[in-house]
Protein backbone atom coordinates (compact mmCIF):
# COMPACT_ATOMS: atom_id res chain seq x y z
CA UNK A 1 0.00 0.00 0.00
CA UNK A 2 2.68 2.08 0.85
CA UNK A 3 4.11 2.10 -2.67
CA UNK A 4 1.26 2.56 -4.53
CA UNK A 5 0.41 5.96 -2.10
CA UNK A 6 3.95 7.01 -2.84
CA UNK A 7 3.15 6.46 -6.62
CA UNK A 8 -0.31 8.27 -6.12
CA UNK A 9 1.32 11.40 -4.25
CA UNK A 10 4.29 11.69 -6.67
CA UNK A 11 2.11 11.55 -9.59
CA UNK A 12 -0.23 14.31 -8.39
CA UNK A 13 2.46 16.32 -7.34
CA UNK A 14 4.19 16.23 -11.17
CA UNK A 15 1.31 17.30 -12.51
CA UNK A 16 0.39 20.30 -9.93
CA UNK A 17 1.30 23.73 -8.97
CA UNK A 18 2.10 25.26 -5.71
CA UNK A 19 0.92 24.11 -2.38
CA UNK A 20 -2.64 22.82 -2.51
CA UNK A 21 -2.26 22.01 -6.47
CA UNK A 22 -1.97 18.17 -5.99
CA UNK A 23 -5.48 18.02 -3.68
CA UNK A 24 -7.76 17.07 -6.34
CA UNK A 25 -5.96 14.62 -7.95
CA UNK A 26 -5.06 13.18 -4.63
CA UNK A 27 -8.89 13.85 -3.26
CA UNK A 28 -10.39 11.43 -6.73
CA UNK A 29 -7.75 8.69 -6.09
CA UNK A 30 -8.11 8.33 -2.35
CA UNK A 31 -11.35 8.75 -2.11
CA UNK A 32 -11.87 6.38 -4.59
CA UNK A 33 -9.87 4.05 -3.50
CA UNK A 34 -11.60 4.52 0.31
CA UNK A 35 -7.94 4.84 1.76
CA UNK A 36 -9.02 8.22 2.68
CA UNK A 37 -11.94 10.38 3.48
CA UNK A 38 -13.22 14.11 3.06
CA UNK A 39 -12.66 14.09 6.96
CA UNK A 40 -9.28 13.08 6.57
CA UNK A 41 -8.41 15.92 3.89
CA UNK A 42 -10.45 18.44 5.76
CA UNK A 43 -7.83 17.91 8.66
CA UNK A 44 -4.83 17.59 6.44
CA UNK A 45 -5.65 20.99 5.31
CA UNK A 46 -5.89 22.50 8.33
CA UNK A 47 -2.91 20.87 9.96
CA UNK A 48 -0.96 21.96 6.76
CA UNK A 49 -2.26 25.80 7.17
CA UNK A 50 -1.23 25.90 11.12
CA UNK A 51 1.96 24.26 11.13
CA UNK A 52 5.26 25.57 9.99
CA UNK A 53 7.12 25.45 6.70
CA UNK A 54 5.06 25.28 3.52
CA UNK A 55 1.35 24.91 2.92
CA UNK A 56 2.28 21.98 0.68
CA UNK A 57 3.12 20.00 3.87
CA UNK A 58 -0.21 19.02 4.52
CA UNK A 59 0.07 16.22 2.14
CA UNK A 60 2.32 14.96 4.69
CA UNK A 61 0.07 15.40 7.13
CA UNK A 62 -2.47 13.56 4.84
CA UNK A 63 0.06 10.79 4.04
CA UNK A 64 0.17 9.95 8.43
CA UNK A 65 -3.68 10.29 8.45
CA UNK A 66 -3.98 7.33 5.60
CA UNK A 67 -0.87 5.16 7.16
CA UNK A 68 0.73 6.38 10.01
CA UNK A 69 4.58 7.40 9.76
CA UNK A 70 5.51 5.23 6.70
CA UNK A 71 2.58 7.14 5.01
CA UNK A 72 4.14 10.78 6.27
CA UNK A 73 7.39 9.83 5.15
CA UNK A 74 6.61 8.23 1.62
CA UNK A 75 4.32 11.74 1.29
CA UNK A 76 7.38 13.86 2.00
CA UNK A 77 9.25 12.02 -0.66
CA UNK A 78 6.80 12.02 -3.35
CA UNK A 79 6.09 16.01 -2.57
CA UNK A 80 10.01 16.54 -2.37
CA UNK A 81 11.19 15.11 -6.03
CA UNK A 82 9.38 17.32 -8.54
CA UNK A 83 10.43 20.33 -7.77
CA UNK A 84 14.14 19.36 -7.89
CA UNK A 85 13.43 19.69 -11.57
CA UNK A 86 14.17 22.98 -11.41
CA UNK A 87 17.75 21.97 -11.54
CA UNK A 88 17.05 21.24 -15.29
CA UNK A 89 14.84 24.10 -15.91
CA UNK A 90 17.19 26.98 -14.47
CA UNK A 91 20.24 25.03 -17.29
CA UNK A 92 17.43 25.11 -20.06
CA UNK A 93 16.78 28.46 -19.32
CA UNK A 94 20.54 29.78 -19.15
CA UNK A 95 21.03 27.87 -22.72
CA UNK A 96 18.47 29.97 -24.36
CA UNK A 97 15.35 29.63 -22.14
CA UNK A 98 12.52 27.68 -21.75
CA UNK A 99 10.66 26.44 -24.70
CA UNK A 100 7.46 28.34 -24.88
CA UNK A 101 5.08 25.11 -25.35
CA UNK A 102 6.77 24.12 -21.72
CA UNK A 103 5.89 27.48 -19.48
CA UNK A 104 2.17 27.26 -21.71
CA UNK A 105 1.61 23.85 -20.62
CA UNK A 106 2.74 24.42 -17.05
CA UNK A 107 0.68 27.69 -17.11
CA UNK A 108 -2.55 25.95 -18.07
CA UNK A 109 -2.14 23.26 -15.22
CA UNK A 110 -2.02 26.08 -12.89
CA UNK A 111 -5.40 27.91 -14.03
CA UNK A 112 -6.85 24.34 -14.01
CA UNK A 113 -5.71 23.91 -10.83
CA UNK A 114 -6.88 27.54 -9.63
CA UNK A 115 -10.43 26.38 -10.54
CA UNK A 116 -10.49 23.38 -9.61
CA UNK A 117 -8.76 23.54 -5.49
CA UNK A 118 -11.83 25.48 -4.33
CA UNK A 119 -14.70 23.43 -6.02
CA UNK A 120 -12.75 20.06 -4.43
CA UNK A 121 -12.23 21.94 -1.00
CA UNK A 122 -16.24 23.17 -1.11
CA UNK A 123 -16.76 19.57 -1.91
CA UNK A 124 -14.78 18.31 1.19
CA UNK A 125 -16.52 21.16 3.68
CA UNK A 126 -19.83 19.80 2.20
CA UNK A 127 -18.77 15.97 3.42
CA UNK A 128 -17.65 17.05 6.55
CA UNK A 129 -20.83 18.20 8.16
CA UNK A 130 -21.50 21.65 6.12
CA UNK A 131 -23.88 23.83 8.16
CA UNK A 132 -24.08 27.51 8.97
CA UNK A 133 -21.82 28.22 11.07
CA UNK A 134 -19.13 26.39 9.15
CA UNK A 135 -20.12 28.29 5.97
CA UNK A 136 -19.90 31.83 8.05
CA UNK A 137 -16.89 30.62 9.37
CA UNK A 138 -14.90 30.00 6.08
CA UNK A 139 -16.42 32.66 4.39
CA UNK A 140 -14.84 35.07 7.10
CA UNK A 141 -11.67 33.66 6.58
CA UNK A 142 -11.43 33.67 3.04
CA UNK A 143 -12.13 37.36 3.63
CA UNK A 144 -9.58 37.74 6.00
CA UNK A 145 -6.89 35.81 4.26
CA UNK A 146 -7.98 37.86 0.84
CA UNK A 147 -7.39 40.91 2.90
CA UNK A 148 -3.88 40.48 3.84
CA UNK A 149 -4.19 42.14 6.67
CA UNK A 150 -4.95 39.46 9.16
CA UNK A 151 -2.16 37.03 9.66
CA UNK A 152 -3.04 33.23 9.37
CA UNK A 153 -2.13 32.42 12.73
CA UNK A 154 -4.52 34.72 14.52
CA UNK A 155 -7.29 33.69 11.68
CA UNK A 156 -6.69 30.40 12.78
CA UNK A 157 -6.94 31.43 16.44
CA UNK A 158 -10.35 33.04 16.20
CA UNK A 159 -11.61 30.51 13.95
CA UNK A 160 -10.57 27.95 16.88
CA UNK A 161 -12.58 30.31 19.52
CA UNK A 162 -15.29 31.08 17.52
CA UNK A 163 -15.54 27.17 16.43
CA UNK A 164 -15.44 26.21 20.18
CA UNK A 165 -18.25 28.84 21.06
CA UNK A 166 -20.41 27.98 18.36
CA UNK A 167 -20.11 23.91 18.55
CA UNK A 168 -20.66 23.83 22.64
CA UNK B 1 27.20 24.90 -9.31
CA UNK B 2 28.63 27.18 -7.47
CA UNK B 3 27.64 29.44 -10.37
CA UNK B 4 28.93 32.80 -11.46
CA UNK B 5 25.85 34.47 -11.78
CA UNK B 6 25.39 33.69 -8.06
CA UNK B 7 29.16 34.93 -7.68
CA UNK B 8 28.54 38.05 -9.56
CA UNK B 9 25.15 38.61 -7.79
CA UNK B 10 26.25 41.82 -5.95
CA UNK B 11 29.52 43.32 -5.57
CA UNK B 12 29.55 43.03 -1.66
CA UNK B 13 27.99 39.81 0.02
CA UNK B 14 28.38 39.99 3.19
CA UNK B 15 30.32 36.78 3.83
CA UNK B 16 30.20 33.69 1.18
CA UNK B 17 27.19 30.57 1.70
CA UNK B 18 28.62 27.37 2.84
CA UNK B 19 26.16 24.43 3.36
CA UNK B 20 26.13 24.77 7.02
CA UNK B 21 24.83 28.09 6.67
CA UNK B 22 22.34 27.12 4.16
CA UNK B 23 20.95 24.19 6.32
CA UNK B 24 20.67 27.06 9.34
CA UNK B 25 19.35 29.60 6.85
CA UNK B 26 16.70 27.26 5.79
CA UNK B 27 16.22 25.41 8.81
CA UNK B 28 15.54 28.62 10.76
CA UNK B 29 13.02 29.67 8.18
CA UNK B 30 10.91 26.30 8.18
CA UNK B 31 10.43 26.66 11.94
CA UNK B 32 9.57 30.41 12.75
CA UNK B 33 7.64 30.82 9.08
CA UNK B 34 3.68 30.32 9.97
CA UNK B 35 1.24 30.79 7.37
CA UNK B 36 2.56 28.88 4.27
CA UNK B 37 4.52 29.79 1.45
CA UNK B 38 4.30 33.61 1.34
CA UNK B 39 6.05 34.24 4.80
CA UNK B 40 9.00 31.41 4.15
CA UNK B 41 9.52 33.70 0.67
CA UNK B 42 9.20 37.20 2.48
CA UNK B 43 11.98 35.42 5.14
CA UNK B 44 13.86 34.17 2.36
CA UNK B 45 13.94 37.21 0.49
CA UNK B 46 15.42 39.17 3.25
CA UNK B 47 18.38 36.92 4.19
CA UNK B 48 19.11 36.19 0.80
CA UNK B 49 19.08 39.56 -1.08
CA UNK B 50 18.54 42.07 1.70
CA UNK B 51 20.52 40.87 4.44
CA UNK B 52 23.02 38.67 3.02
CA UNK B 53 22.89 40.04 -0.39
CA UNK B 54 23.71 37.12 -2.13
CA UNK B 55 21.16 37.73 -5.09
CA UNK B 56 20.44 40.84 -6.39
CA UNK B 57 16.46 41.69 -6.58
CA UNK B 58 15.90 41.38 -10.42
CA UNK B 59 18.08 37.74 -10.00
CA UNK B 60 15.87 36.61 -7.45
CA UNK B 61 12.51 37.91 -9.63
CA UNK B 62 14.31 35.84 -12.32
CA UNK B 63 14.68 32.66 -10.26
CA UNK B 64 11.22 32.71 -8.72
CA UNK B 65 9.89 33.33 -12.77
CA UNK B 66 12.02 29.72 -12.91
CA UNK B 67 10.52 28.18 -10.14
CA UNK B 68 6.87 29.02 -11.48
CA UNK B 69 7.49 26.47 -14.63
CA UNK B 70 8.70 23.93 -12.21
CA UNK B 71 5.74 20.87 -11.05
CA UNK B 72 5.03 20.25 -7.70
CA UNK B 73 6.02 22.73 -4.64
CA UNK B 74 7.36 26.42 -5.98
CA UNK B 75 9.12 26.96 -2.74
CA UNK B 76 10.88 23.81 -2.64
CA UNK B 77 12.23 24.45 -6.17
CA UNK B 78 13.20 28.21 -5.09
CA UNK B 79 15.27 26.44 -1.75
CA UNK B 80 17.22 23.57 -4.30
CA UNK B 81 17.77 26.44 -6.82
CA UNK B 82 18.92 29.26 -4.20
CA UNK B 83 21.50 26.36 -2.38
CA UNK B 84 23.01 24.96 -6.23
CA UNK B 85 23.87 28.90 -7.35
CA UNK B 86 25.29 29.82 -3.85
CA UNK B 87 26.95 26.48 -3.07
CA UNK B 88 26.55 23.54 -5.87
CA UNK B 89 25.14 20.26 -4.85
CA UNK B 90 26.07 20.47 -1.90
CA UNK B 91 24.13 23.76 -1.20
CA UNK B 92 21.21 22.42 -2.99
CA UNK B 93 21.20 19.25 -0.52
CA UNK B 94 21.80 21.12 2.42
CA UNK B 95 19.33 23.91 1.88
CA UNK B 96 16.55 20.95 0.95
CA UNK B 97 16.97 19.44 4.42
CA UNK B 98 16.92 22.71 6.36
CA UNK B 99 13.88 23.49 4.93
CA UNK B 100 12.22 19.89 5.58
CA UNK B 101 13.52 18.51 8.24
CA UNK B 102 12.22 20.23 10.58
CA UNK B 103 9.02 21.35 9.33
CA UNK B 104 8.18 17.50 8.50
CA UNK B 105 9.13 16.55 12.12
CA UNK B 106 6.71 19.15 13.14
CA UNK B 107 4.36 18.68 10.97
CA UNK B 108 3.68 15.07 11.84
CA UNK B 109 4.04 16.10 15.41
CA UNK B 110 1.10 18.10 15.38
CA UNK B 111 -0.64 15.48 12.81
CA UNK B 112 -0.30 13.09 15.76
CA UNK B 113 -1.37 15.69 18.44
CA UNK B 114 -4.61 16.87 16.38
CA UNK B 115 -5.60 12.70 15.49
CA UNK B 116 -5.91 12.29 19.42
CA UNK B 117 -7.38 15.86 20.41
CA UNK B 118 -10.10 15.66 17.99
CA UNK B 119 -11.78 13.18 19.48
CA UNK B 120 -12.33 14.51 22.36
CA UNK B 121 -15.51 16.43 22.86
CA UNK B 122 -14.60 19.68 24.42
CA UNK B 123 -11.82 20.62 21.39
CA UNK B 124 -13.98 19.16 18.73
CA UNK B 125 -15.85 22.27 18.04
CA UNK B 126 -12.77 24.17 18.05
CA UNK B 127 -10.92 21.67 15.69
CA UNK B 128 -14.14 22.17 12.99
CA UNK B 129 -13.86 25.76 13.45
CA UNK B 130 -10.34 25.35 12.39
CA UNK B 131 -11.03 22.95 9.35
CA UNK B 132 -13.56 25.77 8.22
CA UNK B 133 -11.64 28.93 8.17
CA UNK B 134 -8.41 26.37 6.79
CA UNK B 135 -10.37 25.98 3.91
CA UNK B 136 -11.82 29.67 3.57
CA UNK B 137 -7.92 30.22 3.40
CA UNK B 138 -7.03 27.49 1.24
CA UNK B 139 -9.37 28.77 -1.35
CA UNK B 140 -7.75 32.32 -1.25
CA UNK B 141 -4.40 30.63 -1.65
CA UNK B 142 -5.35 28.57 -4.39
CA UNK B 143 -7.55 31.71 -6.74
CA UNK B 144 -4.28 33.54 -6.01
CA UNK B 145 -1.93 31.52 -8.05
CA UNK B 146 -3.92 32.02 -11.10
CA UNK B 147 -2.73 35.83 -11.46
CA UNK B 148 0.81 35.38 -12.37
CA UNK B 149 -0.65 33.17 -15.37
CA UNK B 150 -3.22 35.03 -16.19
CA UNK B 151 -0.92 37.98 -16.75
CA UNK B 152 1.30 35.96 -19.15
CA UNK B 153 -1.44 34.85 -21.64
CA UNK B 154 -2.80 38.10 -21.84
CA UNK B 155 0.98 39.40 -22.68
CA UNK B 156 0.88 37.26 -25.89
CA UNK B 157 -1.97 38.73 -27.00
CA UNK B 158 -5.78 38.94 -27.82
CA UNK B 159 -6.34 34.60 -28.33
CA UNK B 160 -3.78 33.44 -25.67
CA UNK B 161 -5.17 35.92 -23.16
CA UNK B 162 -9.02 34.33 -23.91
CA UNK B 163 -7.35 31.00 -23.45
CA UNK B 164 -6.06 31.91 -20.28
CA UNK B 165 -9.47 32.82 -19.34
CA UNK B 166 -11.21 29.77 -21.01
CA UNK B 167 -9.58 27.18 -19.46
CA UNK B 168 -10.21 27.62 -16.30
CA UNK B 169 -13.77 28.10 -16.64
CA UNK B 170 -14.21 24.85 -18.64
CA UNK B 171 -12.68 23.07 -16.34
CA UNK B 172 -14.19 24.71 -13.48
CA UNK B 173 -18.10 23.75 -15.33
CA UNK B 174 -16.52 20.40 -16.08
CA UNK B 175 -15.45 18.87 -12.65
CA UNK B 176 -18.54 20.54 -11.14
CA UNK B 177 -20.72 18.34 -13.58
CA UNK B 178 -19.20 15.43 -14.88
CA UNK B 179 -17.07 13.02 -12.85
CA UNK B 180 -13.93 13.32 -15.26
CA UNK B 181 -10.62 12.10 -14.38
CA UNK B 182 -9.04 15.46 -12.81
CA UNK B 183 -6.11 14.30 -14.51
CA UNK B 184 -7.56 14.44 -18.06
CA UNK B 185 -8.37 18.13 -17.04
CA UNK B 186 -4.85 19.10 -15.94
CA UNK B 187 -3.12 17.18 -19.05
CA UNK B 188 -5.89 18.85 -21.46
CA UNK B 189 -5.44 22.55 -20.16
CA UNK B 190 -1.84 22.03 -20.12
CA UNK B 191 -1.65 21.14 -23.47
CA UNK B 192 -4.36 23.85 -24.76
CA UNK B 193 -2.27 26.40 -23.25
CA UNK B 194 1.11 25.05 -24.23
CA UNK B 195 0.18 24.88 -27.78
CA UNK B 196 -2.01 28.38 -27.61
CA UNK B 197 1.77 29.56 -26.05
CA UNK B 198 3.80 28.01 -28.65
CA UNK B 199 1.57 29.46 -31.67
CA UNK B 200 1.33 33.24 -30.02
CA UNK B 201 5.37 33.17 -29.62
CA UNK B 202 5.67 31.82 -33.09
CA UNK B 203 3.73 34.66 -34.55
CA UNK B 204 5.59 37.23 -32.27
CA UNK B 205 8.86 35.94 -33.33
CA UNK B 206 7.56 35.93 -36.96
CA UNK B 207 6.06 39.93 -36.62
Amino acid sequence: MIAAFFWLCLKASLLSSGGLGNLPSLHQDLTGLHWANSGDFAHAVAIGQFAPGPTGLWTIALGYLVAGLAGALAAALAVSLPPQLVLVFDRAYHYGGAHPAVAGFVRGITLVVAVVVPVVLLKVLANTGFDLRSGLLAAGALVGAGSRRVPPAVLLAAAAVAGFVLYR
Amino acid sequence: MPSSIASSATSAPTEPATARSLLRAWAVMGVISFGGGQSIQLYAYRHFVQRRRHFRPAQWSEMWGICQLVPGMNLIALCVLVGARLAGAGGAVASLAGLLTPSIAITIAVTYLYARLAAIPAVGGAMRGVVAASVGMAMVNAIRIAGPPLAATRRLGRLAGAAGLVVPAVAGLLVFVTSLPIYALLVGGGIFVAAITWMASSQGAEG
